[in-house]
């Protein structure tokens, strides 16, 4: 079969083309790469390949009278693939490109996917690009649509790292436009409403199907076949179909029933935080205790590494340091989210722990030393039995104060991927868009531990509580 | 009979200021000496010599036959003969007061708790605290606090008792308690070197008392000779204004 293919891939005008040979074997076979939803990708549950082309696709070879067959290829190999005779033609999100057309033949474009811009749904002034000038534009970081934002004269640009944030700060009348691509922009649009594309796109990527150079007959019945399909109305109800009506159904899920739900995706990135930062805060109380101890020494070069760890760390923000040390030692080192994560915060709290610590033992008054010195105790017997039961009571609640901002940090780790409650908030909401519900329950999940911890120091803080020492509560 | 205590001219220097300037005495067992002085003039600082909380600079300090080294390493045996109460009482503040009675004796001791336990509530008994064995410092009045305080150094049995101005930081209607449970002691026989400025307490136990000016004893003496017939005029002009 190869052998023949390749045999008349060489004879265009020979006696038998593809198509002819497609009519014969009742059956066209269409390569896909299936990772990109929800235009072609394989269905969790069903295990089925499924999605926008592949509807399209079946539509075509319907209208061609034969049956449809997917073969799934990695992008990267996919045109040799065609070229090789693995299948007749392949559709995968392909960009109509100069260098590919040489490669192969393309179909008309079947998918306008360039750049795109987004305004608010009550938005009457902005109707094209032409109208962003002086205007507040949102975009991701990193891609086209920034780029061509930058150009924009007089524009305020804002990055964000996630697009669905700029469509939340859309909304929130932060912004007057989103420069994004076509197909996310449309999904999210779909997905949440609020938003609406305007003007043409901006930049000029459209998504074809390719068949082998030669078969001309071939690219003329798909292209025919395509025409119909958006004639006949069939192309739109394919496009309804993805970007319209699941995604919105879950946007316009009943409010409860989307409590659950959340909740049921959060609770898993629970234990996760708490690890965290029981991980960290133990790191930060050793470090905590050293420092202090250094502190306080008589030792010079103790003295002033205490005193240059602590004013370092806690004049730089934390958020700073996690990207210190997850991108910048982290190129050296090769450490792994978790590790930068508990390092930076461990690190961090270490500082401000030994200052605590530091005033703790240094409260204990004097006399209480030389009471116990004049008895016959020794220095250890002094620290062992008298500063430091005094200085670990002392410090019970400002530590416990800590370690409760501790596990609120712990949620800055998540931008560097690490998967707790926030990054888990993140990841809901980066499909499903319901905002107000998902920062809700995710804030509650910290308060509920937040408020036990609380309570928990409370408890603690009476237990070891000096009777009539302090205020009584 | 030796001197208990031997003081060969120390000295002691806080920066430029001379505290203790050449100062030499002998104590002999149960002998109470009261010293007395203006403040800043060197009286506690020497106290706090004879038991290590401060290392003099020169001269020589002899307890009991022992030598105070000047590097301290003998410090841990000396203050095991010498008992020190302070101004401002220095309970343990987390420990309840027999437990202030018993730590030292338990760790520095080596005593059972059971023991411990039973030497300091002999010792609350004799200073009248025995119903406040389970009270925590901080609900003590400093009548009660200075008498536990004095009851914790009596438990490790020392041979002598320093007295830094026990009763300076009191009530005046608390100073008499404390300074029974003081009389008590002298009669009893301890070697005790008292910082005061209770005349009467001088008069009535003390066997002679030390008059300090700028680290220096200007005037010392038995005690009725000190107090009715001082012969140096700064002792004089001290003396008539604390009995004014």
């Amino acid at each position: 079969m190869c052998l023949l293919f390749g045999l008349f891939a060489f004879t265009p005008d020979g006696l038998a083309d593809d198509l002819d040979n497609i009519r014969t074997a009742g059956v066209m076979r269409v390569g896909t790469d299936a990772t990109y939803p929800p235009f072609e990708y394989v269905d969790d549950k069903t295990r089925k390949i499924d999605g926008f082309y592949i509807d399209l696709m079946t539509e075509i070879c319907k209208d061609l009278g034969v049956k449809v067959e997917f073969v799934v290829v990695p992008f990267d190999g996919i045109i040799s693939g065609l070229n090789s005779g693995k299948y007749d033609c392949l559709i995968s999100a392909m960009t109509i490109t100069p260098e590919r057309a040489r490669a192969v033949l393309f179909s008309e474009p079947y998918y306008d996917a360039g750049q795109s811009i987004a305004v608010a749904l009550d938005n009457q002034d902005i109707k094209s690009i032409d109208d962003l000038e002086g205007k507040r534009i949102g975009a991701q970081l990193g891609t086209t649509g920034e780029l061509l934002a930058r150009k924009i004269k007089n524009a305020t640009v804002r990055s964000f790292d996630n697009i669905g944030d700029a469509f939340r700060d859309l909304n929130n009348g932060n912004l007057d436009a989103i420069i994004n691509d076509k197909p996310v922009s449309q999904r999210i649009i779909m997905a949440r409403g609020k938003a609406k594309l305007v003007g043409p796109v901006l930049s000029s990527e459209q998504y074809g199907i390719a068949m082998r150079n030669g078969e001309i007959r071939l690219k003329k019945t798909v292209d025919d076949a395509l025409e119909q399909l958006k004639d006949r109305g069939v192309y739109s109800a394919i496009n309804n179909k993805w970007f319209g009506s699941p995604l919105a159904q879950i946007a316009s899920k009943s409010f409860p029933a989307t409590i659950r739900d959340i909740i049921k995706f959060l609770l898993p990135a629970v234990p996760m935080t708490i690890f965290i930062t029981i991980c960290s805060f133990i790191l930060s109380v050793l470090l905590g205790i050293a420092a202090a101890l250094g502190r306080i020494a008589r030792n010079r070069i103790a003295n002033t590494l205490s005193w240059a760890y602590s004013d370092i760390v806690r004049g730089i923000p934390l958020i700073v340091q996690i990207f210190f040390i997850y991108f910048g030692l982290g190129s050296i080192f090769h450490l792994g989210e978790f590790s930068a994560g508990v390092a930076a915060i461990g690190i961090c709290y270490g500082a401000y722990l030994a200052e605590i610590f530091r005033a703790g033992l240094q409260a204990i008054p004097r006399g209480q030393t030389e009471a116990a010195l004049s008895l016959g105790m020794s220095r250890w017997q002094l620290d062992r039995h008298i500063i430091l039961p005094q200085a670990i009571r002392l410090v019970i609640p400002p530590v416990a104060n800590e370690f409760i901002s501790c596990l609120k940090d712990s949620s800055l780790v998540s931008i560097i991927g690490l998967r707790e409650l926030t990054r888990a908030g993140r990841e809901y909401l980066s499909w499903s868009y319901i905002d107000f519900a998902t920062w809700l329950m995710v804030g509650l999940l910290y308060l509920i531990m937040t408020l036990a911890l609380a309570k928990f120091s409370r408890i603690i803080e009476r237990r070891y509580k000096i009777p009539g020492l302090g205020t009584q509560r | 009979m030796t001197p208990i205590v031997k003081v060969t001219n120390i000295n002691k220097c806080f920066g430029a200021v001379k505290a203790v300037d050449g100062v030499s005495f002998e104590v002999d067992k149960g002998e109470v000496i009261v010293i007395i002085g203006p403040s800043g003039s060197g009286k506690s600082t020497v106290l706090r010599c004879l038991n290590g909380l401060e290392k003099v600079d020169s001269g020589q300090i002899v307890i009991d036959d022992e030598i105070i080294d000047s590097d301290g390493k003998n410090i841990h045996n000396v203050r095991l003969e010498v008992g020190m109460v302070f101004q401002q009482f220095d309970l343990f503040m987390h420990l309840n007061a027999l437990d202030n009675l018993t730590l030292a004796q338990r760790v520095v001791r080596k005593r059972s708790r059971a023991e411990a336990e039973r030497i300091a509530r002999e010792y609350l008994a004799k200073v009248g605290l025995s119903d406040k064995a389970d009270a925590f410092p901080a609900t003590l009045s400093g009548g009660q606090k200075q008498r536990a305080a004095i009851a914790r150094a009596l438990c490790m049995n020392p041979k002598i008792m320093l007295f830094d101005e026990p009763t300076s930081a009191l009530d005046p209607e608390m100073i008499g308690e404390v300074l029974e449970v003081m009389k008590n002691l002298a009669r009893g026989g301890m070697t005790m070197i008292v910082v005061t400025h209770e005349i009467g307490f001088a008069r009535e136990v003390a066997g002679r008392v030390f008059f300090f000016e700028a680290g220096k004893i200007i005037e010392s003496g038995p005690t009725h000779e000190i107090l009715n017939s001082a012969r140096h005029p700064r002792t004089i002009e001290f003396l008539s204004k604390v009995l004014k």
